[in-house]
């Protein structure tokens, strides 16, 4: 059985897959970025002494992570305006992707806060920071740096679950690849295409990942460029405190 | 002057009292050191003088700071007050200039170009001028207890607490600290330091302490205490 590649026919839907492709990003941007915040706020919760700050945050990441993907944002979409709360398709794939990778994200996060030793935060207490300032330049960076890896591969999930969003009427991707099949009935050549695409994409947030990383060298060397400049740049006049 | 005493400081862990009416009296520039076999209560008297741990009773005056009446304001006492432990500590995602300024810049507030002199100055009191740009898991133990004691020096503290800092270290890498220790105390900082090394205590310290079971049993001159032993409890320590 052979079957001949036409991509003639799909080739005028091509804006359609770029404009997707666009949506997929942002949807992911938002997913992690919303989810990174989200997860800190939650995993904070979840270490927390206090039962009040504990228990609602282990129910939101126990329930999140016990259900679908396609559960949470058909709830999102078909069930919250029930309660009065009505979001357009958009609305809801971005509130349930940053809801979902924020749970993650809150696993994520409480693993890499108690692998920072108590005596590095002690350390930091004992040169008189208070404790925001050792949470937020000690115990932090040492545990972002610790579950990286770990952190850039749920980034990635939740770039190719964003896929998720088209079967509720979302453009992105996957939406527009599901619109020009039904269009032209070429589906071996539009998914082919949607493939490469998410490949392509996915490689991209890799290497901006990859760049960002805590043990970057190169990173380190610009760093110090930034430094040496702005130093260089401000010498007349003593700067003011930046951190 | 006095830049510490300990007044009948009593500490429980739960039901196990770990000091039990520990009294001391350091004078400014003077340089105690603390031995005594494992367990004794050096390591949390030493944390007690910076109010790392709580007592029960008693009091703790140091660098015009009271711990014990349950006001002291601890992030002021612990700009007077440095300590260096055993294991380093040093933060491991910044270089060893920002391990420096780090505290400079969000303690003292004081701005990046006047943080990185004054990191460059101390870096250079312990031999590590040109290490600016290493990351800690770059350094070797010797070095990175250097700059641990760095990094508590830049913020001019009146007085340095010191927890075995030498006991990680191979022999060969002992004695670069050592040194760094004794220009210390030459330079007339008031020091109560935790050793093992029993002739550098001899050498640098103007007083041993020696405590057991969770009380100062005999303290003295380093010459007296070492050559006349007064208990049982010290002869057999330093037989050891
Ligand atoms: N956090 C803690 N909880 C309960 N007990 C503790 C705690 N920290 C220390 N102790 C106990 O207090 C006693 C004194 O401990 P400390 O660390 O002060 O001894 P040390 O003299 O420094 O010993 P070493 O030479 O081994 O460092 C020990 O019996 C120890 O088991
Ligand atoms: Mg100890």
């Amino acid at each position: 059985m052979t079957y001949v590649l036409q991509f003639g026919d799909i080739e005028r839907f091509l804006p359609l897959v770029w404009q997707g492709a666009i949506i997929t990003l942002q949807l992911t941007a938002a997913a992690i970025i919303g989810g990174f915040a989200v997860g800190l706020v939650s995993a904070v919760g979840r270490g927390s002494k206090w039962s009040v700050l504990r228990v609602p945050a282990a129910i939101y990441v126990e329930v999140t992570r016990n259900t679908p993907l396609l559960v949470q944002i058909f709830f999102a979409f078909f069930a919250l305006p029930s309660l009065g709360l009505r979001l357009t398709p958009l609305e809801a794939a971005f509130f349930a992707l940053i809801w979902n990778n924020g749970a993650y994200m809150t696993e994520i996060l409480r693993a890499g806060l108690v692998s920072v030793h108590r005596s590095q935060l002690e350390a930091g207490q004992c040169l008189g920071m208070s404790w925001l300032q050792v949470f937020v330049y000690v115990q932090l960076p040492t545990a972002i740096a610790n579950v990286y890896p770990a952190m850039v591969g749920q980034f990635m999930i939740i770039f190719l679950n964003s896929s998720v969003a088209s079967t509720i009427g979302v453009e992105d991707l996957m939406g527009a690849a599901g619109y020009i099949q039904s269009e032209t009935l070429r589906a071996f050549e539009i998914y082919l295409v949607t493939a490469a695409a998410y490949v392509s994409l996915g490689f991209v947030i890799r290497g901006i990942f990859a760049a960002l990383a805590p043990d970057n060298p190169f990173k380190r060397i610009v760093c110090r460029w930034v430094h040496a400049l702005s130093a260089a740049g401000s010498s007349p006049h003593p700067s003011r405190s930046d951190v | 002057m006095n830049a510490v005493e300990l007044h009948e400081v009593c500490k429980t862990y739960g039901d196990t009292a770990v000091l039990n009416g520990v009294s001391l009296v350091a004078r400014k520039g003077s340089v105690i050191a603390i031995i005594g076999r494992s367990g004794s209560g050096k390591s949390t008297m030493l944390r007690c003088v910076n109010g790392l741990e709580t007592i029960q009773s008693g009091r703790i005056d140091v660098a015009g700071h009271r711990i014990g009446d349950g006001r002291t304001n601890l992030r002021m006492l612990r700009q007077k007050v440095g300590i260096v432990f055993q294991g380093y500590n040093l933060f491991p995602h910044y270089d060893v200039l920002n391990n420096v300024t780090l505290a400079l810049r969000l303690v003292k507030k004081i701005s990046r170009t006047e943080a990185e002199e004054i990191a460059a100055r101390v870096l250079g009191q312990v031999g590590l001028a040109e290490k600016l740009r290493a990351r800690p898991s770059e350094l070797s133990g010797g070095q990175q207890q250097r700059v641990a004691i760095a990094r508590s020096l830049a913020m001019a503290p009146e007085i340095m607490l010191f927890d075995e800092v030498t006991s990680a270290l191979d022999p060969e890498l002992t004695g670069e600290v050592l040194k760094v220790l004794a220009d210390l105390a030459g330079s007339g900082m008031t020091m109560l330091l935790v050793t093992h090394e029993m002739a550098f205590a001899q050498n640098i310290a103007t007083e041993v302490v020696f405590m057991h079971g969770g009380k100062i049993w005999e303290s003295g001159p380093p010459s007296q205490l070492f050559a006349n032993p007064q208990t049982a409890e010290l002869r057999k320590f330093i037989s050891q």
